[in-house]
């Protein structure tokens, strides 16, 4: 029963930050956003693709051709709650949410990799270089890296006044700055590993647009001339078509700029991070005790076997 | 032979680039698969040569059965041209694609760029600084 708990909890938190993650980013700093919800969404679908492993475990040692394979005593096993048959569909999502999240990755780090070798390829020794490419399509992204780059047409540059493109290129380089490609796509991971979670990238892309618009505001002393910028650039972008896969991320630019010009309008609480992060913490531990357990009652269920093993539990005819 | 492709167009840019300051003028294949140490098969450096050719980085006149290669232009400006060529590629296709890329601005729906165009007109055209507030109570909150 206790261990039923332990491992009930983190699927429970992942659960509320699934659910709470909208709200929470309505009263956290973008700053908090961007690197809390990656973390909290991460911590949260390890530990419960963790747990859902464990019981999958669980459910399956009783299983008497599994115990005799793993030389432990059905008896002595956490109770069965369920019969020992619901392993399996437990396991088959585990297995799936595993392998999903594995590709993921895979192909992350192969687009990671690709745009690193494009920095390169564009050469010059410093990080957030500007690189102007002569096309008349409005167009201005960061291309992470270790040396990344700030690509922007000249179709973009004519589109704003000098203190606009300012505004735009530290946009850019904010987000090469504070790396939120790699926030980003660890929201991205944790939602491909737990479902719950689908509402964290959208979010904290989201947050990375508003912190990176807090940097140009900085830079150029001006909400109004950020808001501005953005306005201007998406009217010169916003004819084309949207690529695929992209369009549904892209964060709301009429939102960016309302939040730009009425920055009060959100109250960031610094409290609530704090909570936010304990809460990770806290789950984080309540997953490593549940190991700790599990192991433990595997333990003795093994003991049990090898020592007092007069008689086999009698079958029991599961399914 | 395990070098990557732009590296090897880089060294054979190089070998012509050296043939022509030493006015050694156009080179044929073997010539520029003997410049390069013999790092390259002579089928490679034939490709790469063609390849370069077809981009328009080279000229190419008939010499023996095969054809001489030179720099078409300066070597500066080849290399400028062959960056241009490279960004233009980013800009265009992996640009739609690359999730990992942060993009200044998404697309815009028209009812936005409606309200986009009206928070311009507002509080941009005399080139003073917007102190009103021209968005709270604009269209209306979706």
């Amino acid at each position: 029963m206790r261990l039923a708990v332990l491992l009930a909890l983190p699927l429970v938190a992942t659960a509320l930050l699934g659910a709470t993650a909208p709200a929470l980013d309505r009263r956290l700093h973008p700053a908090s956003v961007v690197r809390l919800l990656p973390v909290a969404g991460v911590v949260g679908a390890a530990t419960s693709g963790f747990s859902l492993s464990v019981v999958a475990l669980v459910l399956l040692g009783h299983a008497s051709d599994v115990a005799a394979v793993g030389h432990w005593s059905v008896r002595s096993l956490p109770g069965p709650v369920l019969p020992w048959a619901w392993g399996v569909p437990v396991a088959v999502v585990v297995t799936a949410l595993l392998l999903a999240s594995a590709g993921h990755v895979a192909r992350v780090l192969v687009q990671l990799w690709r745009a690193e070798l494009a920095c390169r390829d564009l050469g010059g020794p410093r990080s957030g270089g500007v690189v102007v490419v002569d096309a008349p399509a409005a167009d201005a992204y960061a291309i992470p890296g270790v040396r990344g780059r700030v690509l922007v047409s000249t179709g973009m540059l004519a589109a704003l006044d000098p203190a606009e493109r300012r505004a735009l290129l530290a946009h850019e380089r904010s987000h090469l700055a504070h790396r939120h490609h790699l926030w980003i796509q660890a929201a991205e991971v944790a939602a491909v590993a737990n479902p719950l979670l689908q509402a964290l990238p959208g979010l904290v892309r989201a947050a990375c647009e508003r912190e990176a618009d807090l940097d140009a505001v900085r830079s150029v002393r001006s909400p109004q001339v950020t808001a501005r910028a953005i306005a201007r650039a998406a009217l010169a972008r916003g004819t084309r078509a949207a690529p695929p896969g992209l369009a549904a991320t892209g964060a709301d630019v009429p939102a960016r700029i309302e939040t730009l010009l009425a920055p009060a309008s959100r109250h960031p609480r610094a409290a609530l991070a704090a909570l936010l992060a304990a809460a990770v913490l806290a789950t984080l531990v309540v997953s490593l005790v549940s190991a700790d357990v599990t192991e433990d009652s595997f333990e003795r269920a093994r003991a049990a076997a090898a020592g007092v093993e007069p008689h086999e539990p009698p079958l029991r005819s599961p399914s | 032979m395990r070098r990557e492709r732009g590296a090897l167009e880089r060294a054979v840019l190089l070998a012509l680039e050296d043939s022509s300051r030493r006015a050694g003028g156009a080179l044929t294949v073997a010539e520029v698969a003997a410049a390069l140490d013999g790092d390259a098969a002579y089928t490679t450096v034939l490709t790469t040569l063609t390849r370069l050719h077809d981009k328009g980085a080279l000229t190419r006149e008939p010499r023996g059965r095969g054809f001489a290669y030179a720099l078409a232009a300066a070597p500066a400006a080849v290399d400028a041209a062959r960056t241009a060529r490279q960004m233009r590629r980013l800009l265009e296709a992996e640009g739609r694609r690359e999730d990992v890329l942060a993009r200044f601005v998404a697309e815009l729906d028209p009812a936005d760029a409606t309200r986009l165009r009206r928070f311009l007109s507002d509080g941009a055209p005399t080139g003073e600084p917007a102190g009103r507030d021209t968005t709270a109570g604009g269209p209306g909150t979706s």
